[in-house]
């Protein structure tokens, strides 16, 4: 305190100078009508960029409760694009049937009930992740409180995660599309055949699309799809696209390699995709 | 030091009152004029003694840009410069001291330290005083132009008019 009076005083003349210099500035600002102009207008352009820099720190701020909410959002709308497939029928398009007609044929052979909610959408933060194991799971922040359950699949917005494994209360483990055991029922979009989902070990970016007989016309770039056959998952996520076309000989299967559209080395969100269907098939398939 | 007192108090009147009442009024001339604007009353910083206490050089420049300011009614904005350029003095003083000091001259005018010393000294201070106020006047630097040809103009008539007075009068002190 000594020091800082000593410091004042030592510098008396300097802060007497400011303070009459404020003085002055207020009178300038306060009784001239063309600086007070200028002063306000420059006052007001300042406190604009202030505001919007500290704006832009609280939107900062906010980021995650933001995208939490875009994360319902997407659920949502996922859970009506589904539906909306289902409406429309394109499962069921083909040579014959155009789609006024599958559309009649719906209208009036299903009610819309029996279409609703057939899969739903949990949205989900990924808390674990590994993919240089020859094994590999995640684990997920949703769990049996959230009504996931063992078996249900999960993806992402850019495509296939994998496969829900063991659940607690509020956590699940997720069996990676980088397992060795993955087999999943996957389709080229183009003509519709389906062969199997299997992963080679090696790049977490490749998997391999198994049992496409020779027959079918396969070209680099296909477009590869979940076929919906095992309704863990809807039909038409996306998977990836046929990255390189091998034949064995004496082999009736193609070797195809797909580079996966889903960055699994960089996941941070996902959905459970839960199926009302999937008891009630899976009873029936065992009977 | 009686007489110092005395002698700066009537220069102040008298360079309040020729500022305000005969100046001004000068300036109101023409359209031309606007460039060349005679401000004299800096003089009165410029020639208190030596010795002057800081603190006290800056209030009596409040005073006299404040009494300007009423007559020319633009609150503060003659006060403001000439507070800036009382704040300089010390420092302007310090750095033009001549090679032997100051040695026992109480006033720094061009009877005691001579004209090219008085010369530099006016030059920097009405140059910074003028700069400043033309800066307020503005209160932006958008006229940059503007505030630099009125400096210029100024100054030249400003510090002519400050020579004829010291050669008319020579004061001393």
């Amino acid at each position: 305190m000594g020091g800082f009076l000593q410091f004042l005083f030592q510098n008396s003349s300097t802060f007497l100078f400011l303070l009459l210099e404020a003085l002055c500035f207020y009178m300038v600002v306060r009784f001239n009508d063309s600086q007070r102009e200028i002063y306000l207008s420059t006052a007001s352009i300042y406190a604009g960029s202030i505001n919007k820099t500290i704006d832009n720190a609280t939107n900062y701020l906010w980021l995650k409760s933001d995208v939490d909410e875009l994360m319902r959002e997407n659920a949502l709308l996922r859970q009506q694009l589904h539906q909306m497939a289902l409406l429309r029928g394109d499962s069921l398009l083909g040579d014959s049937l155009s789609r006024e007609d599958v559309a009649a044929f719906l209208r009036d052979t299903l009610p819309t009930d029996s279409l609703r909610n057939s899969f739903v959408f949990v949205p989900a933060n990924i808390i674990n992740n590994s993919i240089v194991a020859q094994d590999n799971t995640l684990t997920i922040d949703r769990g049996r409180r959230d009504g996931v359950a063992s078996g249900m699949g999960v993806i992402s917005n850019n495509g296939l995660v994998g496969i829900v494994m063991k659940v607690s209360d509020r956590y699940a483990t997720v069996m990676s599309l980088l397992h060795r055991q993955t087999r999943i029922s996957a389709s080229i979009r183009r003509t519709g055949y389906f062969g199997v989902l299997r992963w080679g070990g090696e790049s977490s970016r490749y998997m391999y699309l198994d049992a496409i007989p020779r027959h079918e016309k396969v070209y680099l770039g296909d477009t590869i799809q979940t076929s919906g056959y095992s309704n863990i998952f809807p039909s038409g996520i996306m998977v990836g696209l046929v990255h390189k076309i091998d034949t064995l000989p004496g082999d009736n299967y193609y070797n195809i390699e797909i580079e996966l559209s889903t960055p699994m080395a960089k996941l941070q969100k996902a959905y459970v995709v839960k199926s009302s269907a999937r008891d009630e098939v899976r009873q029936l398939e065992q009977r | 030091m009686n007489r110092i007192v005395v002698v700066n108090a009537l220069r102040f009147i008298f360079l309040l009152l020729a500022q305000t009442l005969v100046l001004k009024r000068m300036t109101l001339w023409s359209d031309g004029f606007q460039y060349f604007q005679i401000l004299l009353y800096p003089l009165f910083i410029l020639l208190l003694p030596i010795g002057t206490p800081r603190a006290l050089v800056l209030v009596l420049a409040m005073a006299m840009g404040l009494g300007v300011d009423v007559f020319y009614d633009s609150p503060g904005v003659h006060a403001s410069a000439l507070v800036f350029t009382g704040f300089i003095r010390y420092r302007v003083l310090r750095w033009l001291t001549p090679a032997n000091g100051y040695g026992t001259n109480p006033s720094p005018t061009k009877a005691r330290l001579g004209p090219a010393w008085f010369l530099r000294y006016t030059a920097i201070m009405f140059g910074v005083h003028l700069f400043f106020y033309f800066s307020v006047e503005y209160f932006t630097f958008v006229y940059l132009g503007d505030i630099l040809l009125k400096t210029v103009g100024s100054f030249s008539i400003s510090v002519f008019f400050v020579l004829m007075i010291m050669q008319i009068f020579n004061p001393k002190d």
